[in-house]
């Protein structure tokens, strides 16, 4: 039996789950659910097809890995979830990806030879308002911190002529980086889970929570004080 | 002999999460961590809760087969809360339950919250049908008639805030900690429980209501602390006794009321107020005086648990039931 990884995205509009052969580092499988706000219901399902698509193409799943976040906090509930008790009940390691560098990675490819000096892609997820998590890579691999942006407030830094953006939130710079047309499934998540494979770069199955990337404060009830 | 010899519990649906080992009618284990962030809130912040149940729950799961001695692969089947409660605690321990049932080729069977504090007498105690219980608990307050087993029907229940609720936010009027309601029942133990007045609600049939006692108690205090600014600090264990006197009278009032109409062979009391000291011996007292036999959970099954979601989900798979892995949670 050859080595897959069975790959999970949970952090955006549709759930995905994805099947990647290791010493091809190439794609087996992929499901993309359609319906929007499904996770819950079909994720669980998309798995299910992906384990009996792996024995039916004599793979053994040897990892787990998921999109850490970040994105919608229900979404990456769902896929953490399910990411960690596979993984736990399987004991196997669980690797924890970074959708938006992933995402970002594949936006390179798509680029071809305009990915050069001075080149620079924002991976973006929509976030509410004119908000967007994002993190940039420029050319040859330099990476940005990942964090969240308020654009009514602040300007992306360094975007120069040769800057493009990818994701789901990168509508919100239409009018300063040209768009690159790729989209968060669970596919995208390939390379980077297999680098990860590969450096034995593993999450920890019981303790492992999803990049929220925001905190959490709660407001404070006024009403019922003296 | 049930065909699922040996079930796995989950509960998330609150601020507890909980994994329990049944095994062929016995618990051999039941581990809870609680959540300590909620405490500087005075309440429970769902947000916080659901965060907390991602890092807690496997790590629950291990400790309750570490202690019952079972490895995940002598599971038979996976039991889980799929509501009511918080939906994003529900979404952690029922999506941990789907990736269990799913990797290990286990039924999932899902379990109503609050059928499983039904289902937690049946863990210690052989029930004399009809059985009507009192669930009472930080979320919930209901009247429940049982047939038999997990056949029961809701005869009343809270119109609105839950006894427990009434128990948590006097307890935050009075600075006292969260939950609120060991707080009130300790300080309530040195005081005068006819001190002050509390009103009871009005309400039609067997319901409850607890919103209006917490607002006279606001009222209450707002007005003596005008006149005294130490009251509050000089009066607590009256005024704790006096408020705890009240939600106690009124709890019971609707169960006497129940009594006399569905005439049950037996009593019982669940959920997390049913801890509450006054509450215990004033229930014990009327079922005594009504001839009837009365049935209190052990502390650890009467909070929110897992063990009570084992045995109910133990109940339901002996039926023949399973739930489908696109099963969703339900909040209410």
């Amino acid at each position: 039996m050859k080595p897959a990884l069975l790959l999970i995205e949970s952090s955006a509009e549709f759930p995905s789950v994805a099947l990647a052969c290791i010493e091809s580092k190439s794609l087996i499988w992929e499901s993309v659910n359609r319906v929007q706000q499904s996770h819950s219901e079909q994720l669980p399902l998309l798995v299910e097809r992906a384990v009996a698509k792996a024995k039916q193409q004599d793979y053994s799943l040897v990892g787990v890995a998921v999109n850490e976040g970040p994105g919608s906090y229900t979404g990456l509930r769902i896929g953490s979830s399910l990411a960690k008790s596979l993984a736990y009940a399987w004991k196997i390691p669980l690797l924890a990806v970074s959708g938006l560098k992933a995402l970002a990675q594949v936006a390179v490819l798509e680029l071809g030879s305009d990915w050069s000096t001075g080149a620079a892609i924002w991976a973006m997820m929509d976030a509410r308002r004119s908000e967007v998590y994002a993190l940039s890579l420029s050319f040859p691999d330099r990476v940005s911190e990942l964090r969240p942006y308020v654009l009514e407030e602040e300007a992306l830094p360094e975007v120069g002529s040769r800057t493009w953006a990818v994701g789901n939130g990168a509508f919100k710079v239409s009018e300063t980086c040209a768009g690159v047309n790729v989209e968060l499934t669970a596919a995208v998540l390939l390379a980077e889970s297999i680098d990860k494979w590969i450096s034995k770069s593993f999450s920890d199955v019981a303790y492992f929570e999803p990049n929220y990337l925001k905190g959490f404060q709660p407001g404070i009830n006024k009403k019922y004080r003296l | 002999m049930n065909r699922y010899s040996t079930i796995l519990g989950i509960e998330s649906s609150c601020d507890d999460t909980s994994a329990s080992i049944w095994k062929e009618g016995k618990i051999l284990a039941n581990e809870t961590a609680g959540q300590p962030v909620h405490e500087a809130w005075g309440g429970v912040v769902p947000e916080l809760a659901s965060r907390a149940h991602q890092s807690h729950i496997i790590p629950v799961i291990q400790s309750a087969l570490n202690k019952a001695q079972i490895r995940l692969e002598d599971l038979d089947a996976i039991a889980c809360t799929q509501g009511p409660g918080l939906m994003g605690s529900l979404m952690v321990g029922w999506n941990t339950a789907k990736g269990l049932s799913l990797a290990l080729n286990k039924p999932l069977i899902g379990v109503h919250h609050l059928q499983a504090h039904v289902a937690a007498l049946y863990l210690e105690h052989e029930v004399r049908f009809p059985l009507l219980t009192l669930l009472v608990s930080g979320g919930h307050t209901q009247l429940l008639l049982i047939t038999k087993g997990l056949n029961m029907e809701i005869i009343g229940q809270s119109q609105d805030d839950a006894a427990g609720e009434a128990f948590d936010k006097a307890a935050k009027l009075l600075g006292l900690g969260y939950p609120g309601g060991p707080h009130v029942d300790r300080w309530a133990g040195s005081g005068n429980p006819q001190a002050f007045e509390f009103p009871d609600s009005q309400t039609p049939d067997l319901d409850f209501s607890f919103s209006g006692i917490k607002t006279s108690l606001l009222y209450f205090l707002r007005k003596q602390q005008e006149q005294d600014p130490q009251f509050m600090e000089s009066r607590m264990a009256d005024i704790c006794a006096s408020y705890q006197f009240q939600v106690v009278s009124s709890l019971l009032k609707r169960l006497n009321k129940a009594i006399r109409l569905h005439k049950p062979a037996s009593l019982g009391l669940v959920g997390g107020v049913s801890a509450n000291s006054e509450l215990r011996r004033r229930f014990s007292e009327l079922a005594t005086s009504k001839g009837l036999e009365v049935y209190i959970p052990s502390f650890g099954y009467c909070t929110d648990n897992a063990a009570m979601i084992a045995q109910a989900g133990a109940m339901l798979l002996e039926k023949g039931e399973q739930t489908p892995l696109s099963a969703l949670p339900f909040a209410r």
